[in-house]
């Protein structure tokens, strides 16, 4: 006789690669989303419209004439709840193309998502405290990440900030396809990562698969963008008087599984270029594409031309002594710097790679720690992901640590409500306990940090 | 009781569904607002056992729609997943402690007695096996890894009776071998296990010898799956499919053909949103929906050849 414990393990490493049989890296079928008469088996095929609803859905959706479609012929109450219908869901654990935990956890339970993006439940998880000198901390969940509306699943707009910082994009009018085209007419055309635009008047080549893994185009097939991520010129049609993007979607890798605990194998996406030019589509006044020598930009440097060659202060005397990219090799945790380039890659401070080329991107991508090396090819930049998750997470400002407070561990362990000594002052739990801290931090292990760890800003900075 | 819209096939000889709205889960206080929650109905007692993940806790409802009792928000059990229901009214509760999913068995009343540890695991299950899902049929628990399509069944001892593994088979059918995940998972009275895989837009009936039987096609119309999720099969073999995105629930024959549908997306009492789970008994169907619209229940009659009505 044998017996176990249930254990909740990763899934081993799976090797083809995900084209997803719905997306394909474009247009899925249309019937997918839409209901195209409100008709199905001469019935209609919805009740009514929420007449709770506002903003751009206050319309109505669900019409209840039959034959008469809803807004924007969606069957989904609105965009959001459409996509999150199946990228929701209520696992036990980090499951595939999951981008958001629902329910959302109550009490002591954490988010069980682990994609790059993060997991949309945070946003709902407000987290109060008290500090160690009587002051009250809350760390409200709209601060947690991009507050898209999705009123089938609880997701409100930010009730802070009503356009998008640096830009104008309404927080009310803030959905998945705000950032991703559900259409997709972008495709990356070639090996060297081109992307092409169907437009009028112009001939490109149709979406075969999906781009998001590696796949390259044929002579006959395009591939889709990274992550369905929309394209210049794109113009959200349920948004009034959008300002229509600029920029191409961000040229990028990941591996075939990404949504994993990172306990024991981080998952690298091989960013290549374009992610900070794209996040400014809509963040166009924060943002600052270059190296600021002259320190006269007064905005971090994130974008193509923000390389990690920059100079920084050698801590020897040399104002000039090094460069950005020395420091990241170099740096393992708060003190320690005793890194080394072919293993310093840390997948809480990712960088992009300078490069379009797929293959090279596609050798990069992993999710068993197979890749690991730092940057050394002096084309590396930091990007707006350098420091903030896409979708959400446990701290504000979506940033992948905690930015407000001096240490993320103390004492060897997590801060949180339930850990002892210092760690659990409000300042330093930011109201979560340890085990929600720890999932935040993709499960890694506290060890991963130092006894006493700072601010990942310093995995660039080494100030600490 | 308000009449729910239905559709179904056209057919001299086929079975004619008739769905009424009756009523919410509710307590004292009204209808229960909830999202997502899990269903399992204890047939011996005609009670609804009701995971309320939004809440943290377990609700227990006659077949009235009347809250009894609640147990499990205090975390002494761990995060509740699942819970299955034994005729004498023992409760089989499987749960997430510091991120391992534990069994424990516990009182009617939710009160924990001792955890349940499997006997006889075999090699292939001894590691990494991860159920989410738990239920109860004929003597026996079924413990469904839906990740990786594994379902272990054991007596209400721990002792392991029979295991499946059913990813070779079931990704055969996948265009992408990530599609092929349970979404719903139950087991009908004759020991079937039932899962819907949405992905993939079908649901499988895999009989005690390990035969699957894959059903549903994709697409808009009534009895085309969409997004399937949550799967039940009443008394006489019936099976009832929940579709998020068509926001339906299917009714299928024990032969699998199509029946009939109700439901539809809307704020009427009787339309449904976002419906992710679905439990039978009694005539009564229990389905779980989003958008806090908590539990609809509904009066089912199936009429027809070989169908003797609700």
């Amino acid at each position: 006789m044998k017996f176990i414990r249930l254990a909740v393990t990763a899934a081993a490493a799976l090797s083809f690669s995900s084209a997803y049989a719905f997306h394909d890296g474009g247009v899925a079928y249309c019937d997918g989303c839409h209901s195209m008469h409100n008709s199905s088996g001469n019935k209609s095929m919805s009740g009514g419209r929420n007449t709770t609803l506002a903003g751009w859905n206050a319309a109505g959706k669900a019409s209840l004439t039959q034959f008469q479609g809803n807004a924007y012929l969606l069957q989904g109450s609105d965009d959001s709840s459409t996509c999150l219908n199946c990228h929701a869901a209520s696992d036990t654990a980090p499951s595939s193309y999951h981008v958001m935990t629902f329910p959302a956890p109550t009490g002591t339970a954490a988010p069980v998502e682990r994609t790059p993006g993060g997991d949309f439940s945070w946003v709902t998880m407000t987290f109060s405290a008290t500090a160690s000198y009587g002051a009250p901390v809350t760390s409200k969940g709209e601060r947690h990440g991009h507050n898209v509306v999705a009123q089938d699943y609880g997701l409100v707009a930010d009730t802070t900030l009503l356009t998008a910082p640096g830009g104008s994009f309404p927080a009310a009018s803030l959905s998945c396809a705000s950032c991703h085209d559900p259409h997709s007419r972008a495709r990356v055309i070639d090996a060297n990562g081109t992307i092409a635009n169907s437009a009028l008047g112009a001939k490109v080549l149709p979406i075969g698969s999906s781009g998001s893994y590696g796949a390259v185009a044929t002579l006959d097939e395009a591939v889709g963008v990274y992550r369905l991520l929309a394209p210049a010129n794109y113009s959200q049609m349920s948004v009034t008087n959008p300002l229509p993007f600029n920029a191409n979607p961000p040229v990028a890798v990941a591996p075939a599984k990404y949504n994993q605990s990172e306990a024991t194998s981080e998952v690298r996406v091989a960013y290549g270029a374009g992610m900070s030019e794209w996040c400014a589509n809509c963040h166009r006044s924060i943002h600052n594409a270059n190296t600021n020598t002259a320190n006269t930009a007064l905005i971090h440097p994130a974008g193509n031309g923000a390389l990690l060659t920059a100079t920084a202060n050698d801590l020897a005397g040399n104002a000039n002594g090094t460069t950005i990219a020395a420091i990241y090799n170099a740096y393992k945790m708060s003190g320690d710097l005793t890194g080394v380039q072919t293993a310093s890659y840390t997948s809480l401070v990712p960088y992009e790679e300078g490069t379009t080329t797929i293959a090279t991107l596609a050798s990069h991508a992993s999710n068993t720690g197979a890749y690991t090396a730092g940057p050394s090819a002096g084309t590396e930049n930091v990007m707006c992901l350098s420091c903030h998750r896409a979708h959400a997470g446990g701290f504000d400002s979506l940033s992948r640590w905690n930015n407000k407070a001096e240490f993320l561990t103390l004492g060897g362990a997590y801060a949180g409500t339930d850990a002892t000594g210092e760690g659990a002052y409000g300042q330093y739990s930011m109201g979560m306990t340890q085990a929600q801290q720890a999932a935040a931090y993709y499960d890694r292990p506290a060890s991963t940090f130092a006894y006493a760890q700072r601010s990942l800003c310093n995995k660039c900075h080494a100030k600490d | 009781m308000t009449s729910a819209i239905a559709a179904a096939p056209a057919g001299a000889g086929a079975a004619e569904l008739r769905a009424a709205y009756l009523f919410n889960l509710s307590d004292v206080n009204g209808a229960i607002p909830m999202s997502w929650a899990g269903l399992a109905y204890d047939r011996s007692a005609g009670e609804l056992y009701v995971t309320d993940r939004g809440a943290g806790e377990v609700r227990v409802f006659r077949q009235s729609g009347i809250e009894v009792q609640s147990f499990g928000d205090d975390e002494a059990l761990g995060t509740v997943t699942d819970v299955a229901i034994r005729e004498d009214g023992e409760l089989f509760v499987l749960a997430l402690k510091n991120g391992r999913a534990v069994l424990e068995r516990c009182s009617y009343r939710g009160e924990p007695l001792a955890p349940l540890a499997l006997r006889g695991v075999p090699a292939a299950f001894a590691k990494g096996f991860a159920p989410e899902a738990i239920r109860y049929s004929g003597g026996k628990l079924y413990l469904a890894d839906k990740a990786h399509l594994k379902v272990l069944v054991a007596d209400t001892d721990g002792g392991v009776q029979a295991t499946y593994d059913l990813q070779a088979k079931v990704a055969a059918e996948a265009k992408n071998r990530d599609d092929a995940r349970m979404t719903g998972f139950a087991v009908d009275p004759s020991g079937n296990l039932l899962f819907t895989a949405g992905p993939m837009f079908r649901a499988f009936v895999v009989s005690p010898a390990g035969e699957v039987r894959g059903f549903g096609t994709r697409g808009s119309t009534p009895g085309k799956f969409n997004v399937v999720a949550g799967i039940a099969a009443d008394e006489r073999g019936y099976l009832y499919v929940t579709d998020l995105l068509r926001a339906v629930v299917m009714v299928f024959d024990p032969s699998l053909e199509f029946v009939g549908e109700f439901g539809y997306r809307g704020e009427a009492p009787e339309n449904l949103i976002a419906p992710i789970d679905v439990s039978v008994g009694k005539g009564q169907v229990f389905v779980a929906q989003g958008a806090m619209r908590g539990v609809s229940v509904f009066r089912v009659e199936i009429a027809g050849p070989d169908a003797a009505g609700g």
